[in-house]
């Protein structure tokens, strides 16, 4: 365990120095701008449209983490060969977990910086209190963490940078998409084979989900989430997390590096 | 110190890959024994198998047969090699970080011990290779012979009883590559092991009690560096060696 | 150095000089915009899960459409099928868009068409926000106003007043429509909340003497109803409703102009043989 933060503890550091994350605090504060701008054409609701382009900033933000400094940093020390130095004093797993965490760092820092942000515009132009937009970071971290674990399996197989990256927006794609995406099959379903059917439905289940973390509008409209629905959400992002990370590090024991 | 104790040894050790073209042998029948206290060269041309010899060593890759023992320890693959400190081929620091730090960082990982024992050490291994000014110093702007010594002295963290440096003054200046080589010298002085590849004979030479020769994947030659050129009755092992690769090809 | 930097300066001044003199000498013609309503699953599709914001993005596409006749030239007409088309994606989006649903009854209304493309989305509304008033009453005053379907008007601005904080400001208007369409027992009804809102005595006398007037129509057509399902007709006087037995005797109408049946309308209404207090 010891390994594991000192080798997450580093790549924050690495993380904060690196040039990108000013990089993103610009993005970030264009952002924020964006969103007051947006503002002013919501017709006399401004903080809901803040809200709203808010927590689309937090996505994108996120998203940028999780592949420029989750992956892109993990695949950079492999050119390095500096993984090689660092796979001889540590087990793969104690490795691949120390990368996850580091990262993870990163990541709550920018989306609760990200969320402090939007919380204070909403209230400061559109004279509304929105405390749930913690739940949104919240909601956010533990999406990107799970699409981290993605990269970091697709990673331990030997799939390079780029194709690693496309693999995880295609997943973020498809895993926002599922429940329309079953709506639409289930249609086709009724009309086609029952095996297609199956396929889909065991695709719709095996696929990360990330509708399961989806309580934007909820938190737009003040509603309070269940907490049935909550625990659900949670368990299911760890017991995935645990999954993609374990199944990460059987990978890359077994694999040569 | 026992001379003929060995403090690492290969068994057999070989790597084959599949690839289009067939089955390529990149290692065959590794066997190697290490001495401890001594330094071994391993020397062989671009291709022949080397930095596969040490990656299997260093339990990277898995051979397709073969074992290592280390210290009468089996070592597993993918399993850390405490006690072994490696120095990989075109190896590059973190460049976030800065000298004192990255250093410091793999004597944590080394398991070094409580704060002020890791900060002696670190600024002693610093001093052994000539880091000792530029302690601050962000790793992104060191030259690449400084970055290579940055290297070296986290190879040492630990206190390793055996030290595996692939092609450790590639890319260097002919000074760099003199202070690389007192370094090397200076531990062996210490009592430890180095296990080295090159393909630059001249400090081969100069550093070695005794080198091996590998040529598409086989070990040639095993044995003080008099003794090859003894072999193939040459003065100079520059020679030896070109005869040594012409004899493979053909 | 100094020279290069003095020659990018120019060729970018150049450049921007350029680029002016096109705009002025090929100035931007405007056309119509080919405007399309993206199918709402294709919109949940591509949103990744962002429907708000989505939704937001729509909004402001119809408001600057409709905002947008204010300055434009005026050969472009308001697309009313795609405007609403767009509120019913918007409102499928996120159904708990308030501001969408009034925009839909209040701001986007520019034909009188428009009234009938808001009310599917006003009532989707109703549905969401069971206790709000105003998305009754917006669809009831659009009936009302462009429409003059006062039967539909007053249903709809009736279940309005019965909202929970439904105001009662909008009580007038009601009446209106409500006695308009001859509901003169509901209209009695909204009447008296303006009576009980009265601001002073004298206003408080006036309503007084509608609540008697709208008391006596409301008697008097619920007796002509009965006389049509005795009779098969409806009374040609309504004195045939006394001597039918059905009332005891003849209102007197507060405002001195009495009551007539109106065969068209099949409704009691007040002689308009002089002008009243009404």
């Amino acid at each position: 365990m010891r390994y594991v933060l000192t080798i997450s503890l580093v790549a924050l550091k690495e993380s904060l120095r690196n040039r990108l994350f000013i990089g993103l605090l610009i993005f970030l504060g264009l952002f924020f701008l964006f969103s007051v701008y947006i503002s002013t054409l919501s017709l006399g609701t401004p903080a809901r449209f803040i809200e709203n382009t808010g927590m689309l900033g937090i996505s994108l933000v996120c998203l940028a983490v999780a592949i420029l400094f989750g992956l892109f940093s993990i695949y950079q020390e492999k050119e390095r060969n500096e993984l090689y130095v660092l796979l001889n004093r540590v087990s793969r797993s104690s490795y691949l977990l120390g990368r996850f965490l580091g990262t993870t760092y990163i990541l709550v820092l920018f989306a609760f910086f990200a969320g402090a942000g939007i919380f204070f515009l909403t209230w400061w132009l559109g004279g509304e209190y929105a405390p749930g937009l913690f739940w949104a970071v919240y909601w956010a971290v533990l999406e990107f963490t799970m699409l981290m674990g993605l990269g970091l399996l697709f990673y331990s197989m030997g799939v390079g940078f780029t194709l690693n990256s496309l693999m995880v927006l295609g997943v973020y794609i498809v895993g926002h998409s599922m429940n329309e995406a079953i709506q639409s099959f289930i249609g086709l379903g009724q009309l086609g084979n029952p095996i297609h059917m199956a396929l889909v439905k065991f695709i719709a289940v095996v696929f990360p989900n990330f509708d399961m973390f989806d309580f934007r509008l909820a938190i737009v409209h003040d509603e309070a989430i269940p907490l049935g629905r909550f625990a659900l959400s949670t368990i299911y992002w760890l017991l995935y997390l645990v999954a993609l990370l374990v199944a990460g590090s059987v990978i890359m024991n077994r694999k040569d590096t | 110190m026992n001379q003929d104790a060995y403090i690492i040894e290969t068994k057999k050790l070989s790597k084959t890959y599949k690839s289009k073209e067939g089955r390529i042998e990149a290692l065959k029948n590794l066997d190697l024994r290490v001495k401890t206290g001594e330094i071994l060269g391993l020397l062989g041309p671009n291709g022949a198998g080397k930095t596969t010899g040490v990656k299997l060593i260093m339990g990277f890759m898995s051979p397709t047969e073969g074992e290592v023992i280390f210290q009468d320890r089996r070592l597993m693959v993918g399993q850390p090699r405490r006690g072994i400190g490696y120095l990989p081929e075109s190896f590059r620091p973190n460049p976030n970080l800065t000298v004192f730090e990255y250093v410091k960082f793999q004597c944590d990982l080394a398991g070094d011990g409580h704060e002020k024992v890791k900060r002696e050490k670190v600024e002693e291994l610093l001093g052994l290779v000539g880091m000792s000014r530029f302690p601050r110093r962000k790793i992104s702007d060191l030259s690449k012979g400084m970055g290579q010594r940055v290297g070296l002295a986290q190879a040492f963290a630990g206190n390793p009883q055996l030290l595996i440096l692939d092609e450790p003054t590639s890319g260097l200046d002919p000074i760099g590559k003199g202070e690389v080589i007192e370094v090397l010298l200076e531990m062996k002085n210490r009592g430890k092991t180095i296990f080295f590849c090159s393909h630059i004979l001249s400090e081969v030479e100069r550093l070695c009690d005794r080198i091996g020769i590998l040529v598409d994947g086989e070990l040639r030659f095993l044995g003080a560096s008099q003794k090859f050129k003894e072999k193939w009755k040459v003065a100079d092992l520059d020679e030896g060696f070109k005869l040594e690769a012409q004899c493979a090809t053909s | 150095m100094k020279k290069q930097i003095i020659l990018a300066l120019i060729c970018f001044l150049a450049a921007v000089a350029v680029n002016f003199i096109e705009k002025k000498a090929y100035p931007l013609i405007l056309r119509e915009e080919v405007r399309i309503v993206p199918h709402r699953t294709v919109s949940e599709l591509i949103c990744l899960d962002h429907r708000g914001f989505l939704a937001d993005m729509y909004f402001i596409q119809v408001s600057l459409h409709s905002g947008s006749l204010m300055w434009k030239p005026l050969k472009f007409q308001f697309d009313s099928p795609w405007a609403y088309g767009m509120m019913d994606v918007i409102t499928d989006l996120d159904p708990k868009f308030y501001t969408a649903y009034l925009f839909t009854g209040m701001g986007l209304i520019h034909n009188f068409d428009d009234v009938k493309l808001a009310k599917p989305i006003l009532e989707k509304g109703m549905e969401a926000f069971p206790d709000s008033w105003e998305l009754p009453f917006w669809i009831g005053y659009d009936y009302y106003i462009y429409l003059e379907d006062n039967k539909t008007a007053s249903d709809y601005l009736w279940r309005a007043a019965q909202k929970p904080e439904a105001p009662k400001h909008f009580m007038a208007l009601m009446l209106s429509a409500l006695k308009k369409n001859g509901e003169y027992e509901k209209a009695m009804w909204a009447m008296k909340i303006m009576y009980d809102n009265a601001p002073d005595e004298k206003t408080k006398t006036v309503y007084g003497k509608k609540m008697i007037q709208l008391r006596d129509m409301a008697v008097l057509q619920k007796a002509a109803e009965t006389f049509n399902q005795r009779n098969d007709r409806y009374p040609g006087r309504l004195e045939e409703l006394v001597s039918a037995g059905l009332i005891k005797e003849f209102p007197v109408d507060p405002y001195g102009q009495g009551y007539e049946w109106n065969p068209d309308k099949k409704l009691v209404v007040v002689k308009r043989e002089k002008s009243g207090e009404n």
